[in-house]
């Protein structure tokens, strides 16, 4: 998965769920596109569709601290890579 | 005749099983299009009926204008807003003025909200675990989230409220309406009502053994229940001043409505028909009118064994001899029972017969009761010239209310 995946990923995400076409990487998501916290919630419930296993409490904690697009697709990434490192070790 | 302000009626809005807009509407209540059939909007398996009024080919997207987010609608939502979105174009208020949003409100009837988007969440929730459930699809669950969308949508600063009187919602909706204009709170307000069907009101109809398996057939002797449906209508009421004002087509007035309770039981009104008989009586009295003056009556007529007798019983003692000539049907046998929403969808049809000088029939009539014995309509739409008509909604729980609507007939000429 490159980060060009994840980031068409998240672009279909927020049209399909949110109503927003070609966020911006690097603005603030609520300021912008009025994303708020019940988005917040779906996003992270289409993340773990994505990546095709449940998030951890603490990965949901780290996921608040997210403002932007690129933050998002940074956690994913980061998560991605945490689960092939897991799947490594268990082969 | 009542000394207050007089209250009109200038933008129609509605969808529902027989109509996707208002002209559609009007054409198959002139034809008697029957809306009842095999439902698909959620499995009906383990039921024991499996038709309804389904609304079909709604599509959100073509019915809403871009310019409003969808984001977390409930199907009540996006009825009740593509319904609003019509009913301010027929007023010639869509776009809708900056300068009229501070004197216009929103009056709604319903109580199912978000239901249909709960039970999709409690269904989830039972499969999928906590975990995996939508919490989103609650955010609409309360009643008067309908109320809230086309309020914030539209920048609304007036009045707001949402009523919930179970089948009577639609009517209430636009008496309050009506009281919140001749009091000065608001010079137009969005007044009407939705229900969209789902699972939880489906199953609670079909416990009482209160639908027909087939096709709902008012005042027939065969009668065996109602048939449940669902629609959004939403009507654009403002002060007479207010609609020459702006030069808006004037699609009839409200002339007067009238509110009482049962005190009986939860279902079943009460068999002396005296609820029905006060509501009728304060609806004629609000209005200046004399039960000699009313030319039709949309019947609450569900269909149910209790309702069409009394209601039959009620008008007999309302109207006296008369009775038997004024024509009485009802829409219900086409378009469904919409709950909540009926009596905003009837108030439509009486809009429509005013404006239009036709008179919607009853159909599925087979065979006569002795106990129903007016003039139901039978034979299919009748052209009429209609001055006053009458409307009842009489809701479990003995909530009745009835309204009554009259034909614009200029500034100068004024009922009753």
């Amino acid at each position: 998965m490159t980060r060009q995946d994840i980031e068409n990923e998240v672009r279909d995400i927020f049209l399909r769920e949110f109503e927003v076409e070609n966020p911006e990487l690097d603005v603030n998501l609520r300021e912008a596109y009025g994303f708020d916290s019940i988005d917040a919630i779906d996003l992270l419930l289409e993340i773990e569709k994505f990546l095709g296993s449940e998030l951890t409490r603490d990965e949901k904690k780290q996921a608040m601290d997210i403002r932007t697009m690129r933050q998002i697709i940074d956690y994913i990434e980061m998560l991605a890579e945490k689960r092939h490192a897991a799947q490594g070790q268990g082969t | 005749m009542n000394s207050k302000k007089r209250i009109v009626i200038t933008g129609l809005g509605t969808i529902n099983a027989i109509g996707n807009d208002v002209a559609q509407f009007a054409a198959s209540l002139r034809e008697g299009v029957c809306g009842i059939s095999e439902i698909d909007l959620f499995d009906t398996t383990g039921f024991r009926t499996h038709k309804g009024g389904q609304i079909r080919n709604f599509s959100p997207r073509e019915s809403i204008p871009k310019e409003f987010s969808q984001k977390r609608m409930s199907r009540a939502d996006q009825l009740a807003f593509a319904a609003t979105i019509e009913a301010l174009t027929d007023a010639g208020l869509y776009p809708l003025p900056e300068t009229v949003k501070e004197d216009m409100g929103v009056v709604i009837g319903g109580g199912s909200g978000g239901l249909f988007e709960a039970e999709t969440f409690y269904a989830e929730l039972l499969t999928k675990g906590l975990g995996k459930a939508r919490f989103s699809r609650l955010s609409t669950v309360y009643c008067a989230s309908s109320a809230d969308r086309i309020a914030s949508n539209l920048g609304l600063l007036g009045p707001k409220t949402t009523l919930m009187t179970a089948c009577s919602s639609g009517a209430n909706a636009l008496g309050y309406a009506r009281d919140l204009i001749q009091s000065g709170q608001a010079e137009i307000i969005l007044a009407g009502a939705v229900d969209p069907m789902g699972r939880i009101t489906y199953a609670a109809f079909n416990a009482l053994k209160a639908v027909d398996e087939d096709v709902c057939r008012p005042f027939d002797r065969n009668r065996s229940g109602l048939s449940l449906g669902e629609a959004a209508a939403i009507l654009v009421l403002e002060s007479l001043e207010s609609a020459l004002a702006r030069g808006a087509t004037i699609h009839g007035e409200i002339l007067g409505y009238g509110v009482s309770c049962d005190s009986f039981h939860m279902t079943a009104p009460d068999e002396k028909a005296s609820g029905a008989v006060r509501s009728m009586q304060a609806a004629l009295k609000d209005s200046g009118l004399s039960p000699d003056d009313i030319d039709y009556i949309n019947a609450h007529g569900t269909a149910t064994p209790a309702n069409d007798v009394t209601e039959t019983k009620a008008i007999k003692e309302v109207f006296g001899l008369r009775a038997c000539s004024i024509p009485v049907s009802s829409t219900k046998s086409m378009h469904a029972h919409p709950l909540d929403a009926a009596g905003a969808l009837e108030a439509v049809v009486c809009l429509l017969a005013l404006s239009q000088g036709f008179i919607p029939p009853t159909i599925h009539f087979k065979e006569r009761d002795p106990e129903c014995d007016l003039d139901y309509v039978t034979e299919g739409a009748r052209s009429a010239s209609l001055r006053h008509v009458l409307s009842n909604s009489f809701a479990f729980g003995g909530n009745n209310t009835t309204v009554i609507f009259g034909k614009y007939e200029g500034q100068g000429a004024v009922h009753g």
